[in-house]
């Protein structure tokens, strides 16, 4: 039996899923027509080999696009479920997956790419799936503001010890003039609400020397397991 | 694959008839039910040597034609299709008897290729 969404977030969430889910069933019909155009293509004794090739090229793209927009689609479903609970066992390797994914198009149009980094073994806290979420797009969003063009940001989630973990943003691609360049991430906009979004999370940013940028440390005692 | 039976249960025509489309150009007799009671009456007027059922739909659920299909045909192969959000039901179909479930979108050559597996372990088994 589903449960019935108790706040904005799950409700959104809970919509979202199922707008997510039928948009699957729109690209499998799609993906459907084109494999059966596809095949009475190859079956057709009436048409010449360059419209088929051409028709195949095009059924090809077709395809690839469908193929993107399930893709799109399973992320979309992926963090609108994010909401169906508001404290559960996170494995922050996951999350840095899901939001280098959902970041992806914000740091393009910076020239930056994302990348997650996970680590050997799940990395796992107890809190709320959709805060950590909003609070990793948080710390991308401020980097952008202070990394140039044509660098990476990797997003490796650690344990720390003592019970704590760690999800750490560091940069490639840098060289000693990129280096000069960059301000630290202290110096983004944003840096002092970020600190206060991750303190009401149990966390705390701690700036390192490039080409690590800073690292989100969850501290003994909060809500992580 | 020649007249391989397949009965595709489905409520949204446009998969299910386009789905059929292609496996009939693969030489299989491919029929289609809208829903679980319809499912039902062409289990019963003509047994199909498969069934492809999705396990989302309106009134009966895949699950539920899948359990009812078990009491009568306990050997008949049944493959789910399942979405992003219900791969819960596909594993709990499993646990009711389903030889196995895909997630659509499909990809031909991966269902083919499950239908001859499932046809091939059921074969000679009393439908």
């Amino acid at each position: 039996m589903t449960r019935e969404p108790k706040t904005e977030a799950q409700f959104m969430g809970r919509i979202t899923a199922s707008v997510a889910h039928e948009m699957r069933n729109v690209l499998a019909i799609i993906k459907e027509s084109a494999g059966l155009i596809q095949d009475l293509l190859e079956i057709s004794t009436d048409t010449s080999p360059k419209t088929k090739e051409k028709f195949g090229r095009t059924l090809s793209k077709v395809q690839q696009q469908v193929e993107r927009g399930v893709h799109l689609a399973t992320r979309l479903n992926q963090f609108a479920h994010s909401s169906d609970e508001p404290v559960t066992g996170v494995d922050l390797n996951d999350t840095a997956d899901q939001v280098a994914f959902l970041a992806q198009r914000l740091a393009k149009l910076k020239g930056i790419s994302l990348l997650a980094v996970p680590a050997e073994q799940p990395v796992i806290i107890t809190s709320d799936p959709l805060k950590i979420q909003m609070l990793l797009y948080l710390c991308i969003a401020s980097l952008l503001e202070v990394v140039g063009p044509g660098l990476t940001i990797g997003i490796g989630p650690r344990t720390a010890g003592d019970s704590r973990v760690a999800i750490g943003f560091h940069l490639t691609g840098i060289d000693e003039t990129t280096k000069a360049e960059c301000s630290g991430p202290d110096g983004a906009e944003n840096w002092a609400a970020l600190k206060e979004f991750a303190a009401g999370l149990g966390a705390e940013l701690e700036v390192k020397a490039l080409p690590a940028l800073f690292e989100v440390v969850f501290a003994s005692g909060s809500r992580h397991g | 694959m020649q007249g391989w039976k397949v009965l595709l249960v489905d409520d949204e025509e446009d998969f299910a008839s386009t789905l059929a489309e292609r496996l009939r150009i693969r030489g299989m007799e491919a029929r289609m039910a809208a829903n679980g009671e319809e499912a039902l009456r062409l289990i019963s007027d003509d047994l199909p040597q498969i069934v492809i059922l999705d396990v989302m739909m309106p009134g009966m659920s895949g699950l539920e034609v899948l359990k009812r299909i078990k009491v009568d045909h306990p050997h008949l192969p049944v493959i789910l299709l399942t979405g992003i959000g219900t791969t819960k039901e596909g594993v709990e179909g499993m646990r009711l008897g389903a030889y196995d479930y895909l997630m659509k979108p499909l990809q031909i050559e991966g269902l083919i290729e499950k239908i001859g597996a499932a046809l091939q372990s059921t074969e000679g088994e009393p439908k």
